[in-house]
């Protein structure tokens, strides 16, 4: 083919597949107002608030920080353990990724949704199983890494194993089996298929999966808190301990900046190397590429996979399921009996079943508006990588910030920033899913784009040449196809909106707690009963997030070809 | 189903004028010159990357024009978006919505139409009918075979009833027997319902059997356009020529000619001599490679008995009327 034949889908606008006259601008300043007015504003004022003394802006603070070897350790010992646990989750999930993306297998389906579990269960909770799993006397405490940090990579290999496994898997099941079987017959052994075809293709997800796990493990608090002991803190443990216990704001809001320039040094790299252009792969239906492992090789790494999620995911969530029935009277439902009973009589507790609809309704709003300013973003950011430019990885790189900036700050700075007319939503019961919101934004662009940037240009001619308007266009076919997308940003989103802890427990109306924020109150009391009950609650969480990530990802548009 | 109006034959259809495209920096058409009356069916015809798919995505309006206007009838379409153009298109690897039936994918043209919902079935089954997929309805794309897949792109460009269909590659990735049995379906077609249609192809056979009159297009330019007969008998320039199988270059009567394979014979007093280096049967004769005494190549056409295997010497003869000259060879 000479270079005058055209190059596989449109290099620039092509007028009439999308509007030009369509205010592409216009519609970009919803999620970056949003940005603006929940992130930018508070954060910057909590941050001004310290760095801000005697009318002019001193920066010392900073300078405090950078010279204080204890914070520099704790700062190195933040990437380091980041990194660590990101190459971990990484190398577990790829496989899993695999897994599902390639192999059919009774409960194949359950499994997919319940790995998720672990990634939405609050952090306190997920310390304290891991404390269970790994101390003397745990089923694990042989292996003697209760105080060291693999039980810190451990319990976050734990947390970000679904984030690989999906954004990766999500990806790998469209890709066409037939590339890696033209590679196969083309000489190459399946180690060198995987390096040269399937690894390349597969580089946006996973570049995009391990930029989100580093983020979290970053930013990660309630682990570290509680697995971390005297021996670890990040930048972000700090900064609690520095904004509630030492009340030193300076110091808070000087550790935020750091952690703030450092997450967009990171995230700028990890942009780079995620490379500027993603190449139309070709994908195919989900149900077609997957099959039935035959061979034992196959069933082999099958058995691997489910062994590596048995024992990672499953381990440490059955301590869990354990402990709350173990009652001193032996196995019962006296835990959970007992969290019906601390509603009443309690001003920081509710029922549970009241905890239960609060966290529901909370994780509705915020879905329905992290769908909304994410749909939006993706779109936007879809369009304009089509077009070149650099607007497209700015607005993703900004949008994914609040990830990289503590909960702890941010919670704190809505209570500082939104305190005034016309923004006094101290009180609002808004105030809850839109800090959600910030959190879950990032996941559903990161789940949307992939697959909205791959699909085949030619089905939007091929709709404009029948007659469907630019507006019909995208409804018909990008909307479609994203369909599946969407529910999956949607689970992202209704499961974060359930676990966040950090910001909530800032921002919460007293009498309107949500499951998390219970099962923290539970667990700061004393008393086997408040721990057993909190173990309970937990699991209540855990089957409320597998439910509702189960059901929502039913909804799918019929004849995808998704399973 | 009628397309077009027979009557206003000639005097009417797509005219493009001039037309030029631009591909970064590289010019994919040319100065483009296109009439397609209608009820006529044109192809063009030309080596990869002659700017033929371009041309048709310039005309369904999905590439911008560098230069030059696209007129149907009176109307001038260059700057209206493609959905609003009622021309068709079926596109080289189909582009069949994954996500929708074949019925729906049928069907889609004329739910943009906002036809009633029972007009929409019928008009899309009868399309589908027409290329005889009936009972096809509720499958699903990726279920169906390469020329399944062809016959319900075919379908889903005709159920809007376009007034002009333009079809890309429309026959290229089937197996021949498939291929020979579609084109002659292709032709029944567009004669029956009268369709005003613009098909490009690299293929020979394919422009041949199926048009009324074929184009074609080299480097972004039109070589040539004329009737099928005309064309194949006399092209009009050497890469037409070239293009169309006039391969061996001869010397006759002090005069440099090209002649197809057919245009040389072996015979016992020929002009030409050479050696048999190759040859390969094709279906009703051999076709030999000559390596010539005189350091050219030919290719001829025989038919056994008695055909020379390879390493043979043999004598060649051209048949005069067979062969083509232009000035510059």
């Amino acid at each position: 083919m000479s270079a005058a034949e055209p190059p596989n889908g449109p290099v620039g606008p092509t007028p009439g597949a999308r509007s030009r006259r369509f205010p592409w601008v216009l519609v970009a300043l919803v999620p970056l107002a949003f940005l603006a007015v929940f992130f930018v504003y508070p954060v910057g004022s909590i941050m001004g608030r310290g760095l801000w003394s005697h009318g002019r802006l001193s920066l010392g603070a900073i300078g405090d920080v950078v010279d204080d070897s204890g914070l520099r350790r704790v700062a190195w010992f933040t990437v380091w353990q980041a990194a660590a646990s990101t190459l971990l989750t990484v190398a577990i999930g790829l496989p899993g990724a695999c897994l599902f993306a390639r192999y059919d297998f009774r409960g194949a389906r359950f499994l997919h949704a319940a790995i998720i579990v672990p990634f939405v269960l609050p952090t306190v909770v997920v310390g304290s199983a891991f404390l269970a799993l790994l101390g003397p006397g745990g089923p694990l405490g042989f292996l003697g890494v209760e105080n060291t940090v693999w039980a810190i990579l451990l319990a976050h290999v734990f947390f970000n194993y679904a984030v690989v496994v999906r954004t990766v898997g999500g990806l790998w099941s469209h890709l066409d089996p037939r590339r890696e079987e033209a590679a196969r017959m083309l000489g190459a052994s399946r180690a060198r298929v995987f390096v040269h075809v399937t690894l390349p293709a597969l580089r946006p997800a996973i570049a995009a999966s391990a930029a989100i796990v580093f983020l979290f493990t970053f930013t990660s608090f309630g682990v570290i808190l509680v697995l971390g002991g005297p021996h670890f803190a990040t930048l972000e443990t700090e900064i609690y301990r520095q904004t509630a216990l030492l009340l030193d704001l300076r110091t808070a809001a000087a550790l935020s900046i750091v952690q703030l320039v450092a997450v967009v040094v990171l995230l700028g790299i990890g942009g780079l190397a995620r490379g500027r252009h993603t190449v139309s792969l070709g994908l195919r239906p989900a149900t077609d590429t997957a099959q039935r492992p035959h061979g034992p090789r196959a069933w082999a790494f099958v058995a691997g996979n489910l062994a590596v999620i048995a024992g990672l995911l499953g381990l440490p969530l059955a301590v869990l399921v354990e402990r709350s029935f173990a009652t001193p009277a032996g196995p019962s439902f006296g835990f959970y009996r007992a969290l019906g009973d601390v509603g009443t009589g309690s001003t920081f507790l509710v029922a549970p079943a009241e905890a239960i609809r609060n966290s529901l309704t909370y994780a509705v709003a915020a879905t329905a508006i992290a769908l909304l300013i994410g749909g939006i973003a993706a779109v936007v950011i879809v369009d304009r990588e089509r077009r070149g430019g650099h607007f497209a990885r700015a607005l993703d790189g900004l949008l994914a910030l609040p990830l990289g900036v503590s909960a702890v700050t941010v919670g704190f700075g809505f209570l500082i920033a939104l305190d005034s007319r016309p923004l006094d939503l101290r009180t609002s019961w808004w105030l809850v899913p839109i800090a959600h919101t910030l959190v879950a934004t990032p996941f559903v662009i990161r789940t949307m784009t992939p697959v909205m940037r791959s699909i085949d240009p030619r089905l939007r001619e091929a709709a404009a040449v029948l007659g469907a308007r630019p507006q019909r266009v995208w409804r018909e076919v990008d909307l479609r196809i994203g369909a599946r997308a969407v529910a999956v940003a949607a689970g992202f989103a209704f499961a974060i909106s359930l676990g966040e802890f950090g910001a909530t427990a800032f921002i919460v109306r007293p009498e309107r707690p949500t499951l998390p924020v219970v099962i923290y109150r539970l667990l700061s009391r004393p008393g086997a009963t408040s721990f057993g009950a909190a173990m309970a609650a937990s699991v209540i969480l855990m089957v409320l997030t597998a439910t509702a990530v189960l059901v929502i990802e039913r909804f799918h548009v019929p004849g995808t070809g998704e399973r | 189903m009628t397309i077009g109006a027979t009557s206003a034959h000639g005097s009417s259809g797509l005219r493009a004028l001039d037309l030029a495209a631009h591909y970064g920096h590289v010019t994919a058409l040319d100065g483009i010159d296109l009439n397609v009356p209608r009820g006529e069916v044109v192809s063009v015809l030309g080596p990869s990357g002659s700017g033929k798919s371009t041309l048709l995505r310039v005309v369904a309006g999905l590439e911008p024009t560098a230069a030059g206007s696209i007129f149907w009838d009176n109307d001038d379409l260059t700057s209206v978006p493609p959905h609003l153009r009622r021309f068709g298109l079926m596109f080289q690897d189909h582009a069949l919505f994954p996500h929708r039936d074949v019925l729906d994918n049928v069907g889609f043209g004329l739910r943009m139409q906002r036809r009633p919902r029972a007009e929409i079935d019928s008009r899309a089954r009868r399309a589908l009918a027409r290329v005889g997929l009936d009972g096809y309805e509720s499958r699903r794309v990726h279920e169906l075979s390469g020329g399944e897949q062809q016959r319900v792109a075919l379908a889903r460009a005709i159920a809007p009833e376009p007034r002009l269909l333009m079809l890309d590659e429309p026959l290229g990735s089937l197996d021949r027997e498939l291929r020979d049995r579609l084109m002659i379906e292709l032709r029944t077609l567009f004669v029956d319902v009268g369709l005003t249609a613009l098909f490009v192809t690299h293929d020979h056979d394919e422009a041949f059997a199926v048009a009324d009159r074929v184009l074609i297009m080299h480097r972004g330019r039109v070589e040539q356009d004329g009737p099928p007969d005309e064309v194949w008998e006399n092209p009009a320039t050497e890469f037409a020529a070239r293009f169309l199988g006039f391969l061996n270059t001869v010397t006759l009567g002090g005069r440099r000619v090209l002649t197809r394979s057919e245009g040389m014979h072996i015979a016992a007093n020929g002009p030409i001599s050479g050696t048999v280096v190759g040859r390969t049967f094709r279906r009703d004769h051999f076709l030999l490679t000559v390596a010539g005494t005189d350091g050219a190549r030919y290719e001829v056409a025989v038919i056994g008995p008695g055909v020379p295997e390879p390493g043979d010497g043999l004598r060649l003869a051209v048949d005069p009327d067979s062969c083509v000259e232009f000035p510059e060879l």
